[in-house]
């Protein structure tokens, strides 16, 4: 058994000897009270909220309508290392936004100041070094799911071939076989966000687990939940399957890949 | 996947049912009770070493949450927050008990019904572990606490911790099968 089925088995254990004093606190007059003085502020609190909600709405349609020329266009990122991260990338290459997708995620960006309003190739690199230093990524870790989504078809296909360039370009001295295989194929539905936050992993890694979930059944969800991008790896590995997306032409090549 | 709700919550999600239930929503209170219970349960157990005081002292956890919610602000560090406040409830019902109690009782107390409750408390958890190597191993896979931590807390070398949870782990490795059936 590994470590982490130890400490789930374990886990589970200590709670199932854990006394359960739910109801009592329930039951309690501090909880009852709480809970109606909570909900009567929260009453109170809301009606300002409509009638300023709905003021902004019309603002914000006038605006469009006659103010703002066009939509500026952006994508969204996605870096899974294990931490698993977003960056929104508009048309100029400035990133909008660098976000945590789960709690690993945000601590890992918690060390890297300064990326948004900065330009794409440099957020790159700063996180591939960071994620080197942390030892995220290394020789015996090599892995990375990777891709960039957006409405503007040639904006996300332009910053995945910028992803595919720079990566191997910033690792190549300390890791020269980075293995990158993309991971995405469109916007994340509902149902893969939902998962990916009640498992705390990123979308890619839940749709990877999706793809080799339909290659095998000695595997549940909850299993791959816990497995690493590289467990993933072999899990593909002994069981010979494809990387679902092509990687990027001069990466190490999936198993059964080209 | 409701066997695993409690132990795989993420901060991202309980922040969410603690917003929620801040807000009045009393449902919530079921998510953010199952996701801490064991993380409140034994950082109790751990200060105080007494099943019984451990139950009252966890409500009595829970109700200063409740008590003191308005003030939480929500960084993503609920969990860190609600031990903080069990461990100090803990602390308090020592000293409490030390005032309240002739030193000679609380040592024939320690003595006989403590041992009872730790010798139950051993057979029914963890069955192939002994009562230090059952601490070191809830504390650093149930309330997330380093070896360092651990050893200062046990006033144990850094090593011998790490050395007594690998040993535990293989015990249990070896029991595995038995116990997860």
């Amino acid at each position: 058994m590994r470590e982490k089925d130890m400490k789930r088995h374990i886990r589970r254990k200590a709670k199932a000897h854990t006394p359960d004093v739910k109801d009592s606190v329930k039951a309690s007059p501090q909880f009852r009270a709480f809970i109606e003085r909570s909900a009567h502020r929260e009453k109170r609190r809301r009606r300002p909220v409509y009638a300023l909600a709905f003021t902004s709405l019309v603002a914000v349609l006038l605006l469009a309508l006659f103010i703002i020329p066009s939509e500026t266009s952006y994508s969204q990122v996605y870096l899974e290392i294990n931490p698993s991260i977003r960056l929104d990338v508009d048309e100029e290459d400035t990133v909008l936004a660098l976000k945590g997708e789960n709690d690993d995620g945000d601590a890992f960006i918690e060390h890297i100041d300064d990326i948004e309003g900065g330009d794409f190739d440099t957020a790159i690199e700063r996180i591939i070094e960071n994620a080197i230093e942390t030892g995220h990524l290394s020789e015996d870790a090599p892995h990375i799911l990777y891709d960039a989504v957006s409405d503007d078809e040639a904006l996300a296909g332009r910053h995945t071939q910028h992803l595919e360039q720079r990566i191997p370009e910033v690792a190549q001295e300390r890791i020269p076989d980075i293995d990158m295989m993309r991971g995405h194929q469109g916007r994340p539905e509902a149902d893969v966000i939902d998962r990916a936050q009640d498992h705390d992993i990123g979308v890619m890694r839940v749709r990877l687990i999706d793809a080799i979930l339909e290659e095998t059944d000695d595997y549940t969800f909850e299993e791959l939940a816990d497995y690493s991008v590289g467990e993933l790896r072999d899990v593909m590995d002994a069981i010979d399957m494809e990387s679902p997306m092509p990687g990027p032409p001069d990466s190490v090549p999936g198993p059964g890949g080209p | 996947m409701k066997t695993t709700e409690v132990s795989t919550m993420n901060n991202r999600r309980l922040e969410k049912y603690v917003k929620a239930f801040k807000k009045g929503d009393e449902d919530t209170f079921d998510h953010i009770y199952e996701a801490t219970r064991a993380d409140v349960y034994y950082t109790i157990y751990y200060v105080v070493k007494d099943v019984q005081l451990s139950e009252d002292l966890m409500q009595d956890t829970y109700l200063k949450m409740i008590e003191h919610l308005e003030r939480y602000e929500g960084r993503g560090k609920f969990r860190a927050w609600i031990k903080t406040i069990a461990k100090r409830t803990a602390l308090n019902a020592i000293k409490q008990r030390q005032k309240e109690t002739p030193s000679d009782q609380t040592a024939e107390y320690t003595s006989e019904s403590a041992q009872l409750e730790k010798k139950a408390y051993t057979q029914e958890l963890l069955e192939v572990l002994g009562e230090e190597e059952k601490e070191i191993v809830i504390r650093h896979a149930v309330l997330n606490e380093t070896h360092k931590t651990i050893a200062e807390a046990l006033d144990k070398p850094l090593g011998t911790i790490t050395w007594k949870y690998k040993r535990a782990l293989e015990k249990m490795r070896k029991e595995g099968g038995e116990q997860d059936a």
